[in-house]
């Protein structure tokens, strides 16, 4: 079955074909569709968002529009069906982060955000959240560039208060 | 894959790096990933910069924290061992039999005095509590940080005093009520003073000894006897956040137990201990006292009490340790 294709542009200049339906996971691309800002033989550019990162997105909305498609139909799915459905899904977004450096991940978060793909933006936050919570304040500091603004007898005293946490 | 950059996350802050992404996330997404960490490692993250600090003890932060947790609900067990509770949470699992093993953390000991026999979870906080007797004093723990903090006494005593932890879910506050023969107070937590405030209550009653009561939507409800014209089994509701009372005469007098029943107050009657039948009287509409029947099949009848009823008509939550589920709370105070 064929559906509309639309076309996007990279900051870079890399053009991609997606199905609308897809494109569609993004707030801001189903908003331009919306409002009939979007011509069928022109790209969208998107400015903040680099070909390799746009091509995650993409490969990301590919994969989630089936599970919207399939919403309407599932009432009649059993619970069994159910949850294989969404252990593929699970299994397949795993697959998808793994082995992505941290700096991708942060680009994707980024280009998430700005296309506003919620789902995209709270998998990516998980999964970055899973790579750095056994990380050391410094080590965070480091991957965030964040500079330490406190003395040492103020991060001692909150070592002091938090001291549960750092046993 | 996908043409990735050379992977340059240790660097350090220099310069000439403006180009680093690390730094390029902005505050509202360094939030959202903060509130999917553990809570340990949001209590270390507090000294990465100033800003963090005081922004992950927002309540607001809390709030977000909590809700990205229920996508993950746990339950929590606890086991007393002689005079010391321990406690444990394990994921809550869709399909388990009594062959499913499933792994656990191990939270916090606590040593309690022998008389603190009750024990009730609050979003994942514990109270322990005693049955009435009048010199034992409730300790709150946090699991997921160790901490505990002991409750002050309450003024008047008496052989029926009872107290209930419980969350008022609109202004966000854990209240303790204690309910006793002539007196009923209230303590709220969080307050640098912890001190019990007494409240009027219309109606002299007595909370069934052993009972924990049961918290749905920020009432508390729980069985107690009152003289009305007779001496009468009744449910009290007490509404966490108004603090006032209001109260349902019921005419059963067999035994009964109260459960949350998809979100509403059910009253759990088994006829014959040992039957896998039940009967649930679901309370429809608390203003007009509205009730309706349902019969449900438990799985395993020896095992009680049953506290909860989750989502579907299948029992999920059952077993004898089975506290509740658990919500990490943050709060370095309790």
């Amino acid at each position: 079955m064929s559906s509309n294709m639309i076309m996007l542009k990279s900051s870079d200049g890399a053009s991609f074909e997606i199905e609308e339906a897809a494109a569609r996971k993004s707030k801001i691309i189903a908003n331009m569709i919306e409002v009939e800002c979007v011509d069928e033989d022109k790209a969208i550019p998107l400015q903040n968002v680099t070909g390799n990162i746009l091509a995650l997105v993409i490969e990301y909305c590919n994969k989630h529009i089936v599970d919207d498609d399939d919403d309407v139909a599932t009432e009649e799915a059993s619970e069994e069906e159910e949850e294989a459905k969404k252990k593929k899904v699970d299994d397949w977004e795993a697959e998808f982060m793994n082995s992505m450096s941290l700096e991708t991940m942060f680009e994707l978060l980024l280009a998430a955000n700005y296309l506003n793909i919620k789902s995209l933006i709270d998998l990516v936050c998980q999964t970055i959240a899973n790579n750095i919570k056994d990380k050391t304040p410094e080590e965070v500091r480091k991957i965030f560039s964040i500079e330490n603004d406190f003395t040492p007898e103020e991060e001692e005293e909150i070592r002091k208060e938090n001291a549960w946490a750092f046993g | 894959m996908k043409g990735q950059k050379n992977n340059r996350v240790g660097r350090n802050t220099q310069s000439s790096a403006p180009t680093y992404v690390g730094e390029k996330i902005p505050i509202d997404l360094i939030i959202e990933i903060l509130s999917r960490l553990p809570a340990k490692s949001i209590a270390v993250f507090c000294c990465v910069p100033k800003q963090w600090g005081s922004l992950l003890q927002r309540p607001d932060f809390t709030e977000l924290f909590l809700k990205n947790l229920l996508s993950l609900p746990r339950f929590l067990f606890t086991f007393r061992i002689g005079s010391k509770w321990h406690f444990f949470s394990s994921p809550q699992l869709q399909n388990f039999d009594e062959k499913s093993v499933v792994a656990t953390d191990y939270h916090m000991g606590y040593c309690g005095d022998g008389y603190k026999k009750i024990c009730q979870s609050v979003n994942g906080f514990i109270n322990l509590n005693d049955r009435g007797i009048p010199y034992t004093v409730p300790v709150i723990c946090n699991p997921c940080t160790g901490q505990h903090i002991t409750l002050p006494d309450v003024t008047a005593k008496d052989s029926f005093l009872r107290r209930f932890f419980r969350y008022d879910p609109i202004g966000k506050q854990f209240k303790v009520l204690s309910s006793s023969e002539e007196h009923y107070q209230v303590l709220t937590l969080g307050t640098r003073e912890l001190s019990w405030r007494k409240i009027e209550c219309s109606l002299k009653h007595y909370p069934r000894p052993g009972i924990n009561g049961i918290c749905i939507n920020g009432v508390l409800y729980y069985i107690a006897f009152a003289w009305i014209e007779r001496f009468t089994m009744t449910i009290v509701c007490f509404d966490v956040r108004s603090e006032k009372f209001s109260f349902i005469e019921i005419e059963k007098t067999m035994p009964l137990t109260l459960i949350n029943y998809k979100g509403k107050l059910g009253v759990l009657l088994c006829f014959d201990y040992g039957s896998s039948l039940a009967e649930v009287w679901v309370l429809d509409d608390a203003k007009k006292v509205k009730w309706s029947k349902h019969t449900i099949v438990l799985p395993n009848p020896a095992r009680k009490p049953i506290n909860s009823i989750w989502a579907t008509d299948t029992v999920k939550l059952f077993g004898r340790y089975v506290v509740g589920p658990i919500h990490y709370m943050l709060s370095t105070t309790i």
